[in-house]
């Protein structure tokens, strides 16, 4: 993908449910690759929605999405599971499974896309020691604090080596402390090149990494500046 | 793929007193399927046998000529519907009832002229062509003088035979309903008891495939297992007493019989049938209830 191109592209994209209410209201959105984006908005604005129109977990009512170069209206169902492989899924209450200890957790990603166990053996461990969660592996979610959880979600999004990585208010259950070893990596993951779109709430935050920022109320983008002053 | 049926037992195992419900269901299902099978092929044997045995016999007035029965027998052979034409002569007649009675003197000492007419066993192909056969040798009214034809009574018995196989039938497509049912809802029940596991792979980017299959090996197992049991049920009774019931029931008559190999193709129906309906429930089911 040249760095010129978006990796994703929202080109008048509709989304309206059954009931009349609208999800997205003509978005037109370009974001690049390397990119870190904050998206903002009150609760129920758009965010979430927008988001998993990226993972093509819901699918808009009109206009077209692109991603990494791909029209999402071209790919089939069965084609979705390696879409959502080139992405990173991180949100605000986990998504861990409760009966699997850290280590499976992250193992799964891996699992779902075929990989052996000798490839999960040696991969799993780099993932849990880049979050800082060595030692923990066979601790159960129950076990792990908000920040750690957090953590392995993001270790376990990081598994496919995604080129974008969307967060979903990931600090929004998070003390301070905790928030900013989220978002340092987070940063670090981006100082990589991967693509990050954050959503969140915490404006404080968002003033102080002066990132890109859309805002985004009812359905339709508001605000989209260099940085939040 | 070891991903994958790990899955499958952690599956079976969470199930618990549902994985066994299902087996138990699904073992009484294949018993019954077992002996509706045994029933069918028994009454196709039945049905076969009658068919085989279709027979008209038309019998000769006193004083008629060979020639002439042999003629009426080339006549009778020329129709298309007749299988086969047996002249039996006065003596070959008087013959057979000596033979069938040599153990019963006092009826042999009864008979001392041969009162048997000589007969033409006329076999059809069907019971129905019976009629026809009938009707020719009746219109030869100056050559027999009396016909003996067994429609009404090999009818009924056919009918009796056919109501049997339609009973059967009926009883498997009920019980292969009720099974289908069970086992759709034994899916349903593990699908959603696993709903956020399902969400989550869904969302790491698992396919279809990789999150429907342990549901269809899931139920493969279950068919698996319930079949191997009805089979060590019903194999060894059918091996050790059907032949033997089948000849005391028909008098010495080899109506139906079994043998080994004929078991063992009844129990790759059963295996193949217990496949079929499991994979077809559990695609249904998981393409109803995996909508996460």
């Amino acid at each position: 993908m040249e760095k010129n191109k978006p990796i994703i592209k929202f080109k008048n994209v509709t989304k309206e449910y059954k009931d009349g209410l609208k999800g997205l209201d003509k978005i037109d959105l370009e974001i690049h690759p390397g990119e870190f984006v904050f998206l903002i908005g009150s609760s129920g604005a758009g965010k979430t929605t927008l988001m998993k129109h990226i993972v093509k977990e819901e699918i808009p009512t009109d206009g077209e999405i692109h991603v990494d170069g791909e029209d999402l209206s071209e790919i089939k169902s069965n084609k979705v599971p390696y879409l959502r492989r080139k992405i990173g899924f991180i949100y605000q209450d986990f998504k861990l499974l409760d009966t699997k200890n850290a280590f499976e957790n992250v193992a799964l990603s891996l699992q779902v896309a075929g990989k052996d166990a000798e490839q999960i053996e040696k991969v799993v461990p780099r993932l849990i020691e880049l979050v800082g969660l060595t030692g923990k592996e066979d601790k159960f979610p129950h076990n792990l604090s908000g920040g750690e959880k957090q953590r392995l979600t993001i270790a376990r999004a990081l598994a496919h080596e995604p080129k974008i990585l969307l967060a979903d208010e990931p600090t929004g259950n998070l003390d301070k402390t905790a928030t900013w070893v989220v978002v340092d990596l987070i940063k670090k993951i981006n100082d990589w090149g991967t693509t990050i779109i954050f959503g969140t709430h915490d404006l404080e935050l968002v003033k102080t990494l002066k990132k890109r920022v859309i805002q985004i109320e009812k359905g339709k983008i508001v605000k989209d500046e260099e940085f939040l002053s | 793929m070891s991903s994958i049926l790990a899955r499958t037992f952690t599956n079976i195992k969470r199930s618990g007193w549902r994985s066994y419900a299902i087996m138990f269901m699904m073992t009484i299902t294949f018993v019954i399927l077992g002996v509706l099978l045994t029933v069918i092929y028994t009454s196709s044997n039945i049905a076969n046998f009658l068919v085989g045995n279709i027979e008209v016999i038309g019998f000769f007035r006193e004083g008629v000529s060979e020639e002439q029965i042999l003629e009426t027998k080339r006549e009778v052979e020329s129709l298309d519907y007749v299988t086969e034409a047996k002249y039996v002569s006065k003596e070959d007649a008087m013959k057979s009832f000596l033979e069938a009675n040599q153990e019963n003197p006092d009826v042999v000492a009864s008979v001392t002229t041969n009162p048997f007419p000589a007969h033409l066993n006329v076999k059809v192909s069907s019971l129905e062509r019976s009629e026809e056969a009938a009707s020719f040798l009746r219109a030869k009214s100056d050559l027999i003088e009396d016909i003996d034809d067994s429609k009404d009574f090999l009818l009924a018995l056919r009918n009796i035979v056919f109501g049997i196989q339609i009973v059967s039938v009926t009883l498997l497509g009920v019980f292969t309903l009720s099974t289908f049912f069970v086992i759709v809802l034994a899916i349903a029940l593990s699908i959603y008891s696993q709903k956020n596991e399902i969400i989550i792979m869904k969302l790491v980017g698992a396919t279809n495939w990789y999150v429907r299959a342990p549901y269809f090996f899931q139920s493969l197992i279950f068919a698996f297992v319930s079949v191997l049991i009805a089979s060590i049920a019903i194999v060894p009774v059918v091996l050790v007493y059907y032949n033997s019931t089948m000849a005391s029931i028909a008098g010495g008559m080899n109506i139906s019989s079994i043998t080994p190999l004929t078991v063992a193709i009844g129990v790759a129906i059963e295996f193949l049938f217990a496949f079929g309906l499991a994979l077809f429930s559990s695609y249904l089911a998981t393409r109803r209830y995996i909508r996460y």
